[in-house]
C-alpha cells in the first residue's frame, strides 16, 4: 500500500513537472498520448485479463466522439447531458458488440471485432445525414469554467491527466480485486471456473462494458482535443495503432498501455518529420514486438528474448 | 481538491513561461504547407507539393528581406492528423503563414484550428463553401474555389448550349457533391432546364452495375464525383453500353483530376467545368506548365491542385512583401487584398469574403500532342463563389444538401 | 420491376458474388486448413492488382497479368509464412497480429511506389463487348468472371476431397506429429497452402480491377468484404464461402438497384443476422 502511494505521488509529480517544463507542442502531444493510453488500456482490459484481442475499442471511442459532436456541437445540449450520454452510448455499443461476439474465441474474436469495427467505420463515412460523412462535424468545444478556458492545451492537460491517472488507478484496483482475479482465472481455465460456480458469462460481459466505458471516456477527450469529429479515429489504422501501443508496452500490466502509447506517439512525432511512411513504422514496431517480446516492455526480460521463439502471447 | 488547485496554479505559471519563450527575434519567413502526401488522397497532396516547390524555386531563398523557409506537413487526408500538424506548425515550428489544407474535411478542420490560433491561412484546393461563407473568419482566405462555383456556369452551358432538359445525376453521397449539384441546378434551371433526377450512392461503392440497371431515362447523365468511384463508374457505364443511350457529363473533378489517363481514349468528348484547364494556351499558363515539366518531368501534368498550391504560396509571400513585416494583422489584410493578374489559370482577385473571383472554363477532353487534356471550349469570366447571385441572399438560403435545392426547375426556389 | 431489370440485377449480383468468392476463398482456405487468419489478405489483393495491371499494360496479355499478379502475392505469402509466421507457429493470435503488421507495411509500400491515384485494367475490346445470354446482352468479361469462379470452386472441391494432397493437408492440420511420422512434409505443405491462398488473393486483385478501380484503401475494404462473406458462410468452409458470397452479392445488387443510399446497410444486414442466430456461420463447425 505504501509503495502504491509513492508511485502515484511520483506520477503526479512527474506530470506536473512536465506541464511546467514542456513547450506547447509537447503538451498537446502529451494530451494525445494520454488519450491513446486510455484507448490502449481499454484494449488491455480485454486482452490482458481475458485473452480477447479487440479491434473495435477505437470504434467505441469514435462512437462516443460522434455522440459528443452530434448532441453537443449540432444540437447544443448542455455538457452535463452530452458527456454522460456519450459514455453510455459507448457502453451500449460495447454490450451490442459483446452479444454479437460472445461465442467467439481468440482469432475469430479478432476477426469479428475487425469486421464490426470496420462496419461502423463505413457507416460513419457513408451515413452523411448523421455524421457529416468525410467532412465530419466541426466546432466541438469545451466551455470556460471558473475563468479557465478548457480548450487551452495546458488546461486541457490538467483535466485529462487527472482523469487518466484516476482511471488507471481504478483499473489497478480492479485488477487486484476478486473480480479481476476471476477474469484471469477464466482466461486460464474457463471450465474450472464455471465448475466452481463462478458467473463466467456475467464476468466477461462486465469486463466488456468496463472496457467500453474507458473507451468512451477516451472518445470524449479525443473529440474535444481535435475540435472536429470525422471518421478517421474509427479507421483500421487507428485500431492497429492502439493495439500496437498495448502490445509494445505490455497489455498484461496496468501501466504497460500508457508506456506503449507514450513511446508510440513520441516515435510517430519524431518519424513524421522525416518521412511519410508512418504506417510502415507502426507495422514494423508491431511485428518486432510480436517476434521479440510478445509480452511487451513492461514484462520484458533478456531471458525471454533468448528463448524467444516459444514465448507465448496468450494462453489459448 | 488541493491537488487540483496546485495543478491549476502550475498550469497558469507554465503559460507565463511559455509566452516569454516564444518571443524571439526573427528574420525568417516560415510557411507551413499541409496536404495529404500519403493515404488515399495522396494524389492531391503530391500535386500541391509539386506546385509549391515550383513556386519556391521561382521565389528564391530571400523574399521581402526575409529568408524564406517552407516546410511540408502530411495531413494523411485525415482531420485528426491535420489538427496535430497545424498545432505543430504553430506551437513547435513557429510558422508565420499556413498554405493548405487540400481536401474538404481537412479544410474544415483547418478552419476550426485557424479560427482559434489566428495564424494567417491560405486554403488551397479545399472547397467547402462555408470556409469563405457562413463560417468565414478574418485570417482565412482561399486560393482555390467553392464546390458550387464552377457549376453555375456548367448548368447554364448544359441547358443553353447542349440543349439538355432532363438530367439524371448519379453522385457520391457527401457534402462536396451536394455543393456541386447545388451550383449546377441553379445555373441549369435559370437557363431553361427542366429537371434533375438524383441518385446518391455511398462513397467507395465499387459496383455500379445495379444502379445502371435501374437508371431512369434522361437527356444526359451527370456523374457527380471522382476518384476511384468516378473511374469505376466511367468503366461500367461503357461496359453496359449506356454511353450510346445518354452522354456522360462530369462533375468538376470527374475528368479533371488524375483519372483521365486511366479512362483513356474513351473519355474523349467528355465535358465538365472548372476554374482551371491543363489545355489552356495562354502565355502565363504555358510558362507555368513548361517550368513545371522542367522541374518534375513531362510525365506529370500540372493539374488544379498543383496550380492552387503554387498560387497559394505566391499569395502568402506576396502578402508579406506587401505588408513588409511578419505582423499577423498586416499579412492578413494584405492577403485579403490579393489580386493576381498573371496566375496560370487566368487573372483573379479575392472577393470581400476571401474567395477568388475568376474564370470558369467549360472543358472538353481532347487529345493534344498525343495526350488527353481538358481543353477549354468556353470561358465564363469573373465568376464569384455566389455566381450571379447576391452574396447576402445566397448565404441566407439553407446550405446544399442531399435534397436541396429541389429537383424540379418549376419549384418556387428558382423563381425568385 | 420488369423482367429485364430482374435479369440484369440478378446477373450483377452473380458477378459480384463470383468476385467475392475469388476474394474470400484464399482467406477461408488458410483459416480452415491452418487456423491462420491472414489479415494481410487485402494487402495481397492490392499487391497482386498493382503488379498484375502493370504487366497487362506493358505486355497486353491479360492471362500473363493475372498469373504474375497471383505469383507476386504468392511470393509475398510464402515469404511471410517462412520468415515470420513460422516463428510463432501455433500461437493463433500472434500469427494474426503479424499478418496485420505485414499488411500495413505492404499497403504503405505500395502507396510509396504506385502513388495514390486509382487505376483501371485495360481489357481487350472483345472482352468488353456484350455477349448474348439468351435473356439479355451482358459484357463478356463479366460472364467469364462467373465461369472462372465456378471452375475455381469445382477444382478446389475436388482437390480437397478427392486427392492425396487434400488428405495430407487435413492430416497435417489435425495431427501434426503423426502426419510427420507418416512422411508428410508438414512445413512444406503449410507453405504450399499459404502460397495458394495468397495466389488467389493476388489473382483476384487483377480480375477485380476489370470493373472496380484499384486504389489505396481498397485493401481494407477487400479484407472487410471477405470477412463478411466467410462470417456468413462459416469460417474455414469452402461451401460457406460460396454461399456467403452468393447471399452478399445478391442482396447488395438488389439493394443498390432500388435503395442505393442504403446499400451498405444491406451489405451488413445478413452478417449481423447470422451472428445473432447462428454465430458459427451457415456451414461452420462449432469450436
Amino acid at each position: 500500500m505504501k509503495r502504491e502511494t509513492l508511485v502515484i505521488l511520483g506520477v503526479v509529480a512527474g506530470l506536473l513537472v512536465w506541464l511546467l517544463v514542456a513547450g506547447d507542442y509537447a503538451v498537446s502531444r502529451t494530451n494525445r498520448a494520454m488519450i491513446y493510453a486510455l484507448m490502449a488500456l481499454s484494449f488491455s482490459v480485454l486482452a490482458g485479463r481475458l485473452g480477447w484481442f479487440s479491434l473495435c475499442q477505437t470504434t467505441l471511442a469514435g462512437v462516443s466522439g460522434y455522440v459528443v459532436a452530434i448532441l453537443g456541437a449540432q444540437h447544443g445540449l448542455p455538457y452535463a447531458v452530452v458527456i454522460p450520454a456519450a459514455i453510455l452510448t459507448s457502453m451500449l455499443f460495447a454490450v451490442v458488440f459483446g452479444v454479437l461476439t460472445v461465442r467467439a474465441r481468440a482469432v475469430s474474436f479478432l476477426m469479428l471485432t475487425l469486421a464490426l469495427g470496420q462496419m461502423v467505420w463505413a457507416l460513419s463515412f457513408q451515413w452523411v445525414g448523421l455524421t457529416g460523412g468525410y467532412n465530419g462535424i466541426s466546432g466541438v468545444r469545451l466551455p470556460m469554467v471558473l475563468g479557465f478556458n478548457l480548450n487551452d492545451p495546458r488546461v486541457f492537460y490538467v483535466l485529462l491527466a487527472t482523469c487518466t491517472v484516476l482511471i488507471f488507478l481504478a483499473v489497478h484496483r480492479f485488477y487486484n480485486s476478486r473480480f479481476g482475479l476471476l477474469l484471469l482465472g477464466i482466461q486460464e481455465n474457463e471450465q474450472r471456473m464455471r465448475a466452481l460456480g463462478h458467473p463466467v458469462y456475467l464476468a466477461r460481459f462486465a469486463a466488456f462494458v468496463l472496457a467500453g466505458a474507458i473507451a468512451g471516456v477516451a472518445g470524449v477527450f479525443l473529440v474535444y482535443d481535435m475540435g472536429i469529429m470525422s471518421p478517421s479515429p474509427l479507421s483500421l489504422n487507428q485500431a492497429v495503432l492502439v493495439l500496437t501501443a498495448a502490445v509494445l508496452g505490455g497489455y498484461r500490466t496496468v501501466w504497460g498501455p500508457a508506456l506503449g502509447a507514450g513511446i508510440l506517439i513520441t516515435l510517430q512525432t519524431g518519424v513524421a518529420q522525416y518521412t511519410d511512411r508512418h504506417m510502415m513504422v507502426v507495422g514494423a514496431v508491431l511485428a518486432l514486438c510480436i517476434l521479440l517480446m510478445p509480452r511487451g516492455l513492461s514484462e520484458f526480460s533478456w531471458k525471454s528474448l533468448v528463448r524467444g521463439r516459444r514465448a507465448t502471447t496468450s494462453s489459448t | 481538491m488541493k491537488t487540483l488547485k496546485t495543478i491549476a496554479i502550475g498550469s497558469a505559471s507554465a503559460l507565463a513561461v511559455a509566452a516569454t519563450v516564444n518571443a524571439q527575434a526573427d528574420d525568417t519567413l516560415r510557411v507551413g504547407v499541409i496536404g495529404p502526401t500519403s493515404g488515399v488522397f495522396s494524389f492531391f497532396g503530391e500535386q500541391q507539393r509539386m506546385g509549391v516547390e515550383l513556386a519556391i524555386e521561382e521565389l528564391g531563398d530571400e523574399v521581402a528581406g526575409y529568408n524564406l523557409e517552407v516546410e511540408f506537413y502530411d495531413s494523411q487526408g485525415d482531420a485528426e492528423v491535420t489538427v496535430d500538424q497545424l498545432r505543430a506548425m504553430d506551437s513547435r515550428d513557429d510558422v508565420d503563414i499556413v498554405v493548405g489544407p487540400v481536401l474538404g474535411g481537412t479544410g474544415l478542420a483547418g478552419l476550426e484550428w485557424a479560427s482559434g490560433s489566428g495564424v494567417p491561412t491560405v486554403i488551397s484546393y479545399s472547397a467547402p463553401e462555408d470556409i469563405t461563407m457562413r463560417d468565414r473568419v478574418e485570417n482565412v482566405v482561399r486560393a482555390g474555389w467553392t464546390g458550387a462555383q464552377p457549376m453555375f456556369a456548367f448548368g447554364e452551358y448544359v441547358a443553353e448550349e447542349l440543349g439538355h432538359e432532363d438530367i439524371v445525376m448519379v453522385g457520391q453521397d457527401y457534402a462536396f457533391p451536394y455543393d456541386q449539384l447545388g451550383g449546377f441546378m441553379r445555373g441549369f434551371c435559370a437557363a431553361g432546364g427542366n429537371s434533375v433526377e438524383r441518385i446518391w450512392h455511398p462513397t467507395d461503392t465499387a459496383d455500379y452495375s445495379s444502379i445502371l440497371a435501374t437508371l431512369p431515362q434522361g437527356d444526359a447523365v451527370l456523374y457527380n464525383g471522382a476518384g476511384s468511384d468516378g473511374l469505376a463508374f466511367f468503366e461500367q457505364y461503357r461496359d453496359f453500353g449506356m454511353h450510346e443511350r445518354m452522354p456522360l457529363l462530369g462533375g468538376s473533378n470527374f475528368y479533371a483530376v488524375g483519372d483521365l489517363p486511366e479512362m483513356g481514349e474513351a473519355a474523349k468528348g467528355g465535358v465538365s467545368a472548372l476554374q482551371y484547364a491543363e489545355g489552356l494556351e495562354t502565355d502565363n499558363f504555358i510558362a507555368f506548365r513548361d517550368a513545371f515539366w522542367e522541374m518534375h518531368g513531362e510525365d506529370t501534368m500540372p493539374l488544379a491542385p498543383a496550380e492552387h498550391g503554387y498560387v497559394a504560396l505566391k499569395m502568402a509571400v506576396g502578402a508579406v512583401d506587401e505588408s513588409g513585416s511578419l505582423d499577423r494583422d498586416a499579412i492578413i489584410s494584405a492577403l485579403r487584398d490579393t489580386e493576381m493578374e498573371d496566375a496560370p489559370r487566368g487573372p483573379f482577385h479575392l472577393d470581400e469574403y476571401g474567395n477568388p473571383v475568376q474564370n470558369i472554363y467549360i472543358n472538353e477532353v481532347k487529345e493534344v500532342d498525343g495526350r488527353l487534356k481538358n481543353v477549354p471550349i468556353k470561358t465564363y469570366e469573373e465568376v464569384s463563389q455566389f455566381g450571379p447571385y447576391d452574396a447576402e441572399e445566397y448565404m441566407a438560403s439553407e446550405p446544399y444538401s442531399r435534397d436541396f435545392p429541389p429537383s424540379d426547375c418549376s419549384d418556387d426556389f428558382y423563381q425568385q | 420491376m420488369t423482367l429485364d431489370t430482374f435479369y440484369f440485377l440478378s446477373l450483377n449480383g452473380l458477378t459480384l458474388a463470383a468476385l467475392l468468392f475469388l476474394m474470400a476463398t484464399g482467406l477461408t482456405l488458410a483459416f480452415g486448413l491452418m487456423r491462420v487468419v491472414n489479415l494481410a489478405h487485402g494487402a495481397f489483393y492490392l499487391l497482386g492488382g498493382y503488379v498484375g495491371v502493370q504487366v497487362v499494360q506493358e505486355t497486353d496479355s491479360l492471362m500473363l497479368g493475372i498469373l504474375v499478379g497471383g505469383l507476386v502475392a504468392m511470393a509475398g505469402g510464402v515469404l511471410m509464412e517462412r520468415l515470420l509466421l513460422q516463428r510463432v507457429r501455433g500461437l493463433d493470435l500472434s500469427e494474426a497480429l503479424l499478418t496485420i503488421a505485414v499488411g500495413m507495411i505492404i499497403a504503405d509500400g505500395l502507396l510509396a511506389i504506385y502513388g495514390g491515384s486509382s487505376i483501371s485494367l485495360p481489357l481487350p475490346a472483345e472482352l468488353r463487348m456484350p455477349m448474348d445470354l439468351g435473356v439479355m446482352m451482358y459484357p463478356t468479361f463479366r460472364v467469364y468472371i462467373m465461369i472462372g469462379a465456378l471452375a475455381l470452386g469445382a477444382v478446389l472441391w475436388v482437390v480437397m476431397t478427392r486427392t492425396r494432397i487434400g488428405a495430407a493437408i487435413r492430416a497435417g492440420v489435425d495431427d501434426r506429429e503423426t502426419a510427420m511420422t507418416q512422411g508428410i512434409n508438414v512445413p512444406l505443405l503449410f507453405a504450399g497452402v499459404f502460397g495458394a491462398a495468397s495466389f488467389l488473393a493476388g489473382a483476384a486483385g487483377v480480375i477485380g480491377t476489370s470493373y472496380m478501380s484499384l486504389g489505396q484503401g481498397l485493401d481494407v475494404r477487400v479484407l472487410m468484404l471477405s470477412l463478411v462473406v466467410i462470417i456468413i458462410g462459416g469460417m474455414g468452409s469452402l461451401k460457406g464461402a460460396a454461399v456467403g458470397a452468393l447471399i452478399t452479392g445478391m442482396v447488395y445488387s438488389f439493394a443498390s438497384g432500388y435503395l442505393p443510399q442504403f446499400a451498405l446497410f444491406f451489405l451488413f444486414l445478413p452478417m449481423t443476422l447470422i451472428l445473432v442466430f447462428r454465430p458459427q456461420g451457415l456451414f461452420g463447425r462449432t469450436t
